[in-house]
């Protein structure tokens, strides 16, 4: 009986267009995923690496639940479905071959369709390097293995656990909308608990239950290196294993239950089977009535009254939708949660600020809205359709354009409410966390003024869409083929220009500084002209609008032309004309004053950059002395003017015949030599915007050289005057010039910059190669390189410098540069201020910043008697977390004045500037961190990482490593800034909270070294030559941190100041490298410990550490302990691709610790309490351990500070 | 009022010719159209009601261009189509005040009587709040046939509107009809040839898409008097039989066949004269188009 069930049910199967659609579906997009490089690895892993296939086939499988649920919701409900059931029945059958016949019949096609990846991807590693989408060398060799594994431990047990679901619930609800409606939570509910899970520490538990084991990869491979991705298959053991059993279990268990619950009658016996009672009596006194009489009438404004009623009834319709209530409780419930959580820095969330949540809402509530609306709208268009309605509908004297006005009203109806929700959850989130500044303002512009026209336009294209196509599977297919193909061009082809992008529009931005700023004008451009286009749509749409029975495309056609006549015709050709004045103004914007590039035109000057001018690298040219400016701010206008008196001098040991001055991203500049013109070349001319018609065929780029009457000769100096202009015009295709705006400028001086700057180059190897360029393998130059010795790493224009800086602005804004302030005055209705730095020479590195600032003057005196000012120059409403900075400035002024020496400056400042921009940089006596970093976190967790006063530690630390000692340009020496200044604010936050209660920073580092080494996308450099921020940063803080620890804080603290001395304020070359400081640090260690400076500065090492047992046991005595513990360490040797090796011999320092439970401090912070803690010599291999502990261990292990790099520090201990 | 329909033409797109031509002149009162399925009755139809664009020819009620003034037609035009579907969560009495609303009247009031009125009229007085999804189909039919008879309509169309009632309904809706259609155009189809005797004033005969007939139903019958001739058969020689006569009819009664012909003389040889129903007009009228041995 099975097997006759189970063939047909293949038979049926097999005859579904269905069937050939999935397999299609899927087999085309993971073909082009791979074909075209669609994913997002970094460029040393394989596409088709081990790795990337795993994860691609669980995010495929996940997927396919959808391809599940339509398999496996019908075989059962097909019977209900088509009414079979009246005779099937009378067959004889088994429930036990009809139930599992029936399963395996249409299960075996889940399967089947599911192979469909393997071809793809197999297929796409090919056709990609074929056609040059993807280079021959990011495919790697393709072992069955790599596709059988994962397809075995991934896709299949996920498809078996979501096909029973389906199928039980279709045999125990004897409903199929159930299976849709369930498809669609199970895909919300997993998107929900995946972002819910983010921040959750026990990365074990989300290991096991993760039903899909996307999870379960993703942190299995998080600190594999690129070529452990590209060889390494994921381990089906432990948790792997475990997760996959536990899961598939789930799936039979379900099944099982389904079957034993399943019979036939219990099935098929339905209740609605009532006898229908024919009422066959006369009723005679109805029968002979005549019909009452009625007025009929449609006149005046009837037919407006009615389409208003008609209106409400599309909008009710669709708002009383299970699925659209399904959906929208998705979207709320992402809503709430991004509201909630926002977007956290350290994981420590901002106050609910209403610009921030403005922000949030595009995470994931306008994914839904963008569902909801596309789908929504084709119902409503084909509601009547869809129910066969339309013939009686169609008949009745409703006009036209009161049905078609109807449709359109009830969805703009929809689009409204839909727009409001975000306000309503905004103020409610708000509220819960006791905030009141509801910015009203912010909420009605951002939601009625740019939500909800994008939300009509969505509505009209998938009108227009719809109506034109009048067929709703078509309809669908051909809106949501539209909008896919944009996001794929935009997002894959590098393809933005918005005027081709219906309903696109350039990004923006809400700040609190600046509101929507200068952003909004471009977004309001756009969306006047995509509205427009919208409006034309819909005219299409109306013309062509069906009703009744239309036959050919020949009849449409005629019927339109009919339609096309008078008024329609009128408001046709305004449209258009409309249409086209916005399009040429926007045009005139975006192509001919801004000069459009695509991202593609970018990379291709930066090409040409490099291939006409490297030739100048290495000439020599003059450096800057001294520089004297004057600079006026316009903020309304947007603009900068700027005069520069700059001394040169030659510094070379040659004569210098030329000037190279590059101007990129001025208006304009001119440039007088020693009071004169002097004459130039422009050696650059780049091929002009593929958009940008009515510019000048050549680009003349803004290098240029000029000419010097007479060659300076080694010593001379020289003076040159330049007069320049940084200005924006208009507005632009994407969000961009946002140094300078209306209250918030923060820009680097507007001067053009001297010589050739490789930093421009292209960096990654994969376009080098496309470009023909040489191979580029490391940004700087070796440490004994003489030319790089001689240069400073963050300004080569300059060796160290005074500023002389008169800077003014609009009478409402207040004006900084570095320096003191030396005078302040009004003239002509501005604000005029004069700041100077001139003692001592500092790096030429500033920015000039202008807006409506309030003020905070603090000061403090240090342990030489040294006053020093402190200023917060901030957003008024932002006051809140000034006092951590500040303590931060106050600990840091007087530690390291201490430990390392004396303070420079005479202030300190630190300002403020809009979220345009996210980052915080140290310049000479200031720091400058962006609206978004700090000023309005919720600190309120005592256990959050209080990263407002650790970075401010880090930035003041800078003032010493960075603007007193400053790094030469070779390799490695940016160390010397980044590591030193985020090792100091470890040390400064060790002094707040203490030395056993460090490992959540450390942590931190140690993660965020471990996610930057996995992603990297060229090579890890040993630290000495270290090329990448997570070394510089993290891996040097690090090891560092685990150095004092084991030579002592005071004996590092000495061999640091040493360093310090001897490069502090070196006016002139040589400049420190890495190797200097290597130098320095070495003089101290001792001979016991130099295998760990060797193992963190000349090779990538990491530890193996870990609790393998423990036990505890009482010794009789009241309070004491005897804690056995056995651990394992092994120490590994990394090279720059992230292969490893046993290092040959190991005997290392590592800290054994026993820990009594946690507790809290005064403030509630959580202490670690160490009840035992000591460093081990230990050998590569197991170890066991015994200590007496006076107090009760709650848990043990080794390194547990993970002060040592290993790849997986959460077994380092274990609870007792 | 009268409704001319004159040389109307309509092919599809995959080459059928619904409509060939067709010429029509219809006045006041019950009017039967006639004719296989196929024939083009409900693309005629479909074209009075406005619903669909013919290639050639014009339709015209009195003075009213019934192809270019849709919205006039629509307003005075009552339609139950041969097939259509409702919305199956919301009850009939909603429905109908929904369509009366858009039919034209405006007060709340009248609509509400007008409704229950028309419900009881069609059997549906108890059933009114229930969902129209939960109807059966002869339920769904009597409600077609409501929202039809809504709003005083002029000009009424029914496509098969007697399908899936049982007989009692059947006469109900059929004197229903009567009475309303005494000053007003009701076009009505049928497969059921005696319902148009019974009923219609005038009638025609459409067959793949041309008008074979029209005119009343006693003369067309009157015509045929003294013409219709019957035999029993085998069933083996109806191929002979088809060949020599006209043969307009067959029955199978108990393994023999009975025929009927059409002769403007008594064949003899064994035929027998019969009394000439509706049946055999159309059955005549067809009988060139259309293979009628249904064997």
């Amino acid at each position: 009986m099975f097997w006759q069930i189970f063939i047909f049910e293949i038979k049926y199967r097999l005859k579904r267009p269905a069937t050939y659609i999935y397999f299609l579906t899927f087999f085309l997009l993971s073909t082009i995923c791979f074909a075209a490089g669609l994913i997002g690895v970094s460029e040393k892993i394989y596409y088709n690496s081990p790795f990337v296939d795993a994860a691609v086939f669980a995010f495929f499988s996940f997927f396919m639940l959808l391809v599940s649920s339509a398999v496996m919701g019908v075989p059962l409900y097909r019977d209900i479905d088509y009414n079979t059931k009246g005779y099937y029945l009378t067959y004889p059958i088994t429930e036990r071959g009809y139930f599992w016949g029936r399963y395996f019949g249409s299960f075996i096609f889940v399967i089947l369709i599911a192979t469909s990846i393997i071809f793809g991807v197999y297929l796409g590693t090919f056709l990609g390097p074929i056609f040059g989408w993807v280079p021959a060398s990011r495919i790697g060799p393709n072992h069955l293995v790599y596709f059988l594994q994962p397809f075995l431990y991934l896709v299949i047990p996920n498809l078996f656990f979501t096909s029973s679901i389906f199928f039980g619930l279709v045999a125990l609800t004897r409903n199929v909308k159930v299976i849709y409606t369930s498809s669609i939570l199970l895909i919300i509910a997993y998107l929900l608990t995946n972002f819910l899970i983010r921040d959750i520490e026990k990365k074990d538990l989300i290991k096991i239950l993760d039903p899909f084991a996307l999870n379960t990869i993703t942190l299995e491979t998080r600190f594999y290196t690129p070529a452990e991705k590209n060889t390494l298959m994921i381990p089906i053991t432990k948790l792997f294993l475990y997760n996959r059993l536990i899961w598939s279990s789930v799936g039979l268990v379900i099944l099982l239950i389904t079957y034993f619950n399943f019979s036939f009658k219990r099935f098929f016996n339905s209740d609605n089977l009532k006898k229908q009672i024919a009422i066959i009596g006369e009723d005679l006194p109805s029968y002979l009535t005549t019909l009452p009489a009625v007025t009929i009438s449609f006149a005046g404004n009837y037919y407006r009254r009615i389409m208003f009623t008609l209106a409400k009834t599309e909008y009710l319709n669709i708002v009383r939708d299970v699925y659209f209530r399904v959906i929208l409780l998705g979207g709320c419930v992402f809503l709430i949660l991004d509201f909630w959580i926002g977007s956290p820095v350290y994981g420590v969330s901002n106050y609910p600020l209403t610009v921030n949540l403005m922000e949030y809402k595009s995470y994931d509530y306008m994914l839904f809205m963008f569902i909801i609306i596309v789908f929504y709208t084709g119902e409503t268009i084909h509601r009547d359709k869809t129910t066969r309605f339309a013939i009686i509908n169609d008949a009745l004297p409703t006009p036209d354009w009161v049905l078609y006005g109807s449709k359109l009203l009830g969805l703009v109806m929809l689009a409204f409410v839909l727009a409001t929700i975000p306000m309503i959850l905004g103020i409610l989130v708000q509220l819960l966390h006791g905030y009141t500044h509801f910015n009203m303002y912010v909420y009605f512009v951002e939601l009625y003024a740019i939500t909800f026209p994008q939300f009509i336009e969505m509505i009209m294209l998938s009108f227009a869409v719809h109506v034109l196509v009048n067929n709703k599977f078509g309809g669908h297919a051909v809106a949501i083929v539209i909008w896919v193909v944009m996001f794929v061009l935009r997002n894959f082809a590098n393809m933005n220009y918005n005027l081709f992008f219906y309903s696109y529009a350039p990004n923006y931005m809400w700040s609190d500084m600046d509101g929507i700023g200068h952003t909004g004008i471009g977004v309001f451009w756009f969306n006047l002209y995509w509205t427009i286009f919208g409006y034309i749509l819909l005219v299409i749409a109306a013309v062509f609008h069906n009703r009744g029975v239309v036959t050919s495309y020949k009849e449409r056609l005629k019927i339109a032309r009919q339609r096309f006549h008078g008024p329609i015709r009128i408001v046709a050709a305004i449209l258009l004309f409309g249409f086209v004045v916005i399009g040429v103004y926007t045009y005139y914007n975006v192509s001919y004053i801004n000069n459009y590039l695509s991202a593609d035109e970018v990379e291709l000057r930066s090409v040409a950059y490099e291939k006409t001018l490297k030739k100048f690298e290495n000439i020599d040219q003059p450096k800057v002395t001294s520089l004297k400016i004057f600079s006026d701010i316009y903020p309304r206008q947007r603009k900068v003017i700027v005069k520069g008196l700059i001394t040169l001098v030659n510094k070379a040991d040659k004569p210098i015949n030329t000037l190279h001055l590059d101007g990129t991203g001025l208006e304009s500049y001119t440039v007088k030599y020693n009071d004169k013109n002097i004459s130039a070349d422009y050696p650059l001319l780049y091929e002009r915007g593929k958009f940008n018609w009515f510019r000048s065929k050549r680009d003349t780029s803004k290098y240029r050289i000029y000419h010097l009457p007479i060659p300076l000769k080694p010593g001379d100096s020289a003076k040159v005057e330049v007069n320049s202009v940084v200005a924006y015009k208009g507005f632009t295709n994407d969000l961009t010039g946002t140094d300078i705006v209306y209250n918030g400028t923060f820009y680097a001086g507007g001067l053009p910059s001297i010589g050739y700057n490789p930093d421009n180059e292209l960096a990654s190897d994969e376009k080098r190669k496309k470009y023909k360029l040489p191979e580029k393998k490391d940004e700087y130059p070796p440490q004994t390189d003489k030319k790089g010795i001689e240069t400073l790493l963050f300004n080569s224009n300059a060796d160290l410098v005074t500023y002389d800086i008169t800077v003014s602005t609009s009478a409402d804004q207040m004006a900084i540069a570095p320096g003191v302030l030396d005078k302040q005055w009004k003239q002509n209705g501005r604000n005029y201020y004069h700041y100077v730095q001139n003692s001592p020479s500092v790096d030429l590195f500033f920015d000039i910043l202008s807006a409506r600032y309030a003020t905070l003057k603090d000061n403090v005196t240090l342990y030489n008697k040294q006053q020093t000012g402190l200023e917060i120059y901030y957003h008024p409403a932002h006051a809140t977390n000034l006092n951590r900075f500040v303590s931060a400035y106050k600990d840091g002024l007087q530690y390291y004045s201490l430990v390392y020496g004396p303070f420079q400056f005479k202030q300190m400042r630190l300002l403020e500037f809009p979220k345009y921009r996210a980052f915080a940089q140290s310049f000479p006596n200031t720091v400058s961190y962006a609206e978004g970093f700090g000023w309005s976190a919720d600190f309120s967790d005592p256990d959050k990482f209080d990263y407002g006063y650790f970075v401010t530690a880090h930035e003041l630390a800078h003032q010493w490593w960075g603007h007193q000692v400053v790094p030469n340009r070779t390799r490695g020496s940016n160390l010397i800034s980044e590591s030193l200044a985020e090792y100091t604010a470890l040390i400064l936050t060790q002094r707040k909270y203490g030395k056993d209660n460090m490992k959540r920073f450390l942590k931190q580092e140690l993660d965020d070294y471990l996610r930057g080494r996995a992603n990297e996308t060229k090579k890890e450099n040993v630290f000495i030559n270290c090329n990448r921020p997570y070394e510089w940063y993290n891996k040097g803080s690090l090891i560092l941190y685990g150095l004092q620890d084991l030579i002592g804080l005071d004996t590092l603290n000495k061999a640091l100041r040493e360093f310090k001395e001897a490069y502090a304020f070196h006016p002139n070359p040589p400049f420190p490298g890495s190797n200097d400081l290597y130098r320095y640090i070495d003089k101290h260690v001792p001979d016991s410990v130099k295998y760990y400076l060797d193992d963190t500065w000349k090779k990538i090492t990491l530890y193996e550490n870990k609790v393998l047992d423990s036990k505890v046991t009482p010794t009789g005595k009241k309070g004491e302990y005897k804690v056995d513990l056995t651990v394992s360490t092994r120490k590994m040797y990394a090279d720059s691709a992230g292969n490893e090796k046993p290092a040959p011999t190991m005997n290392d320092y590592i800290d054994v610790g026993v820990f009594a439970a946690d507790s809290k401090d005064k403030d509630g912070r959580t202490i670690t309490n160490p009840i035992y803690l000591k460093k081990y010599k230990l050998t590569a291999g197991e170890h066991h351990i015994s200590v007496i502990v006076k107090g009760t261990p709650v848990k043990a292990g080794i390194d547990p500070y993970v002060k040592l790099i290993d790849r997986i520090p959460d077994d380092n201990i274990k609870d007792l | 009022m009268q409704l001319v329909v004159n040389s109307l033409s309509k092919t599809y797109p995959n080459g059928v010719q619904a409509l060939k031509k067709v010429s029509l002149t219809i006045n006041q009162g019950m009017f039967g159209l006639l004719g296989p399925n196929g024939a083009g009755k409900s693309s005629l139809m479909r074209t009075i009601a406005t619903l669909q664009e013919a290639d050639e020819g014009s339709v015209f009620l009195d003075d009213l261009d019934v192809l270019k003034n849709k919205t006039e037609v629509r307003q005075i035009l009552g339609y139950l189509p041969q097939d259509f579907g409702v919305y199956p969560r919301i009850s009939a009495e909603q429905m109908l005040d929904h369509i009366a609303q858009l039919k034209g009247i405006g007060k709340k009031s009248e609509r509400k009587d007008l409704v229950a009125a028309l419900l009881e009229k069609v059997n549906l007085g108890k059933d009114k709040k229930k969902n129209l999804g939960t109807y059966s189909g002869g339920m769904k039919q009597r409600f077609g046939i409501a929202q039809a008879l809504m709003g005083n309509p002029k000009l009424i169309i029914v496509d098969e509107p007697t399908a899936g009632l049982d007989p009692a309904e059947r006469n109900r809706f059929y004197n229903l009809l009567s009475q309303i259609g005494e000053n007003t155009i009701v076009i009505l189809s049928t497969h059921i040839v005696e319902d148009v005797r019974t009923l219609c004033s005038n009638f025609a005969i459409i067959c793949e898409g041309e008008l074979m007939y029209n005119g009343k139903p006693d003369p067309s019958i009157e015509e045929l008097n003294g013409k219709i001739f019957t035999k029993t058969i085998k069933k083996e020689e109806v191929q002979h039989y088809k060949e020599n006569y006209r043969l307009i009819s067959t029955q199978l009664k108990a393994g023999d066949l009975n025929i009927r012909v059409y002769n403007e003389t008594d064949p003899g040889n064994g035929f027998v004269p019969a009394i000439a129903i509706l049946e055999d007009v159309y059955f005549n009228r067809i009988a060139e188009k259309v293979d009628l041995v249904t064997l």
